[in-house]
């Protein structure tokens, strides 16, 4: 009995969250429905003209669907929306869904394999500084960590092709692979990749690292203060050990927790290393399509990163709640 | 040595320096008083024809350089901060207010003046070329008064046939009387022939002014909606909640690109934009911070006497919250320096007629082969900002840590 009960408080909790991610979700979409009646001027009335005939301004109004009531239009915004129906853009004269699914899937796999780096160089530091505590490198990081966290995105990226593509040639300029890519074979196809994609790999994750490294620096201070890493050193365990078991996890539990803004600030970076670096995905896409003034394919753009931020955000959530003991217990408080 | 340098003395130093390498344009700045005040008490009526943005720019910069000089030298001994010792990042930061406060006296030439393309294009760093300037009485006695003379000469946006660039000196033979003045270029010129110092000058005074008017509406916005969610509670506290979670799920530049799409690319509008785009973060800690305070006695008691709301807000949270605000603020100010940069880059904003630090990135992008120092300055400015402001934000969050105890994350 006990045991059902507890099973259905914890779906009443993940509905709760679910619940109030929908509303966010519902507001994001509000917003970008405003913006687009905020934003100056009449989609139809390009179609205003001496030349042509005056049927047809009324036409495309009544095609766009201007001519209906506001909440009318409200509705089928999010309808269509919800569709996967964007529509048409104006410039590549191609559905934005297929538009998105095409570059879409190259973002995310950059963005995580970003971030599956970040993590794991800035684990091997804090490794590496346990080790060797005290020595040159541990004391010269901290100094040159904020250095290079405040170099500009774009110009570490810049630096990187001039020095390495430019004046020593080891790297191909931009491009995910080479125009003879469909000719190797798969050896030959993975280290195309690799060298394609390590100079922007470095650009999106340098910050990153810096971020994590500086995060877990200090958490992993904190916990080697608390009484029971103190009471394990004291009664002779080994220091590593205590170190990797049990410092480690009770330190990183919180970088969950922090994993749904990384997500956004990688999206906004491979903004700019995707443009530096002529990648097809989708932070090019959408710089490509405000230049253009594409409002269908931004509002696409902006919607999709929307709702993978989000969605990362609502799994940090869960992960949180099976794991956090804290939250737990205000859940239960509630 | 370097460790005993007070503050008052690196900004002497500073002001030395400045006075060495500026002193032909603070003469012809004085130059421009006496003309402003001839023309005023001859024609008083166009008063809005004699203070351009340009000359009230000039003069501007010019009384706060005298009264800069003037304070520092007389308070040195009555002001504690004054006699600090000078770390690197108090000395990025004075020179960057230096910047920002006397752009028009430290600038050279104007920020669009293009040089003669032939000889001034993609010039190296410390370069040296001949300013030919030739001094046509005729046209000048006729068409032009003096004080049109003073100010074009100070505020000169494009190069005449009376006043280009040469690889050589006139010969003092030629007829015409003009005079040749071997001139340095310290940072180089762009592929416009436009000289990178003053473009850089200019350049970091405005995104500086941007950051600092973006952080005010973040800093209004942020305040007001977390005192009034965490005061009220209940559904407004929820609707709040989610309408910042709701901007929180928009990655910032996904944001500003939405809203700079759909409301153009204005100067006013991206400043606007990049202050509304931060507020969520200023908007948790203010609302946690009201949250806790709520139940302390003084606020209570403040409470029950019949304070007004804004009177409560002004005189009872607002200095508690102060640190947690300016923390973030600082924090803030900061990344919307490098979100403004990054933008110009993109070629998203930055369509205004000024310099931008992004956009001469993007054009050093350009033309990486053949200049490298296009890149290079406005990198190193950027850094500097960044670096500093965030030191500062480090600063003021340790100090908040230990002193007062509460935390930012």
């Amino acid at each position: 009995m006990g045991n059902k009960l507890r099973f259905k408080k914890k779906w009443i909790e993940i509905l709760s969250i679910f619940f109030s991610y929908a509303i966010t979700f519902w507001l994001l979409l509000s917003m970008i429905f405003i913006l687009l009646r905020l934003s100056p001027g009449d989609p139809a009335l390009k179609y205003l003209s001496p030349q042509l005939s005056t049927h047809l301004y009324d036409d495309v109004k009544i095609s766009y669907g201007l001519d209906k009531p506001v909440f009318e239009q409200y509705y089928l915004f999010i309808y269509n929306l919800f569709r996967g129906d964007f529509g048409i853009s104006y410039n590549y004269r191609v559905p934005v869904s297929s538009m998105l699914m095409e570059t879409a899937p190259f973002t995310i796999s950059f963005s995580l394999v970003s971030f599956l780096l970040q993590v794991a160089i800035s684990m091997w530091v804090i490794f590496y500084i346990h080790k060797h505590k005290g020595n040159w490198f541990e004391k010269s990081l901290n100094k040159i960590s904020l250095f290079l966290y405040s170099l500009p995105t774009m110009t570490v990226g810049l630096a990187l092709i001039f020095i390495f593509s430019i004046q020593l040639d080891f790297f191909p300029l931009s491009d995910v692979h080479s125009t003879n890519f469909d000719e190797l074979n798969i050896f030959q196809k993975l280290l195309d990749l690799v060298k394609h994609l390590t100079l922007p790999l470095i650009t999106l994750s340098l910050p990153g690292i810096i971020i994590f490294y500086n995060y877990l620096h200090g958490n992993i201070e904190a916990t080697e203060k608390k009484s029971f890493i103190r009471f394990m050193i004291a009664n002779g365990f080994d220091k590593n050990i205590v170190f990797k078991k049990h410092v480690i996890p009770n330190s990183i539990n919180p970088l969950i927790s922090i994993l749904g803004t990384e997500l956004g600030i990688l999206l906004g970076g491979a903004v700019i290393t995707e443009t530096l670096f002529g990648l097809p995905g989708l932070g090019r896409l959408t710089v490509s399509a405000i230049l253009t003034r594409d409002y269908p394919l931004i509002i696409g753009c902006v919607f999709f990163s929307g709702v993978f931020v989000l969605a990362a955000n609502f799994l940090a959530d869960l992960y949180k709640l099976k794991h956090d003991v804290q939250l737990r217990e205000n859940f239960k408080n509630l | 040595m370097i460790k005993k340098i007070q503050i008052w003395h690196a900004i002497l130093i500073l002001y030395f320096i400045v006075l060495l390498l500026r002193f032909d344009e603070l003469v012809s700045t004085i130059e421009l008083i006496f003309v402003v005040f001839q023309s005023l008490l001859s024609n008083p009526g166009n008063i809005s024809n004699i203070f351009s943005t340009n000359v009230v720019d000039q003069l501007f910069s010019f009384a706060l350089f005298l009264s800069g000089i003037f304070f520092v030298i007389s308070f040195r001994k009555k002001l504690d901060w004054l006699r600090k010792k000078c770390s690197v990042t108090l000395l990025a930061s004075i020179i960057l207010s230096f910047i920002f406060l006397f752009a028009p006296i430290l600038a050279p030439y104007s920020d669009n003046l293009q040089f003669n393309l032939p000889t001034a294009k993609r010039l190296a760093p410390l370069c040296s070329r001949y300013l030919v300037k030739i001094i046509d009485e005729q046209s000048s006695e006729s068409s032009k008064s003096q004080s049109q003379k003073v100010e074009k000469s100070l505020f000169r946006e494009n190069v005449t046939p009376n006043y280009y660039l040469s690889e050589t000196p006139i010969s003092n033979q030629s007829s015409i009387g003009g005079v040749s003045t071997r001139v340095i270029f310290l940072l180089g010129t762009d592929e416009y022939g436009r000289d990178i110092l003053s473009r850089i000058i200019y350049a970091t005074r405005y995104s500086l002014l941007i950051g600092i008017i973006a952080i005010s509406i973040t800093g209004l916005i942020g305040i007001t909606l977390g005192f009034i969610s965490g005061y009220f509670g209940k559904y407004v506290d929820i609707l709040l909640n989610r309408i910042a979670e709701m901007f929180l799920a928009v990655p910032f530049i996904f944001l500003v690109i939405l809203c700079v799409a759909f409301l153009g690319d204005s100067l006013l509008t991206v400043i606007i934009v990049l202050g509304v785009a931060g507020w969520m973060s200023l908007f948790k800690i203010v609302r946690s911070e009201v949250l806790k305070l709520k139940t302390r006695d003084h606020i209570v008691t403040s409470q029950m006497v019949g304070m007004t709301l804004s009177n409560q807000l002004i005189k009872e949270y607002l200095p508690l919250l102060l640190p947690a605000v300016l923390t973030n603020l600082t924090f803030q100010f900061a990344y919307i320096i490098i979100a403004e940069s990054s933008l110009s880059f993109l070629g998203i904003t930055g369509n205004y007629s000024h310099s931008s630090l992004g956009g001469m990135i993007q054009q050093g992008f350009l033309n990486i082969n053949e200049a490298w120092w296009i890149i290079l300055f406005p990198t190193i400015i950027i850094t500097l900002i960044f670096y500093t402001v965030y030191n500062y934000a480090n600063k003021l969050r340790n100090i908040g840590a230990n002193q007062i105890g509460f935390t930012t994350d």
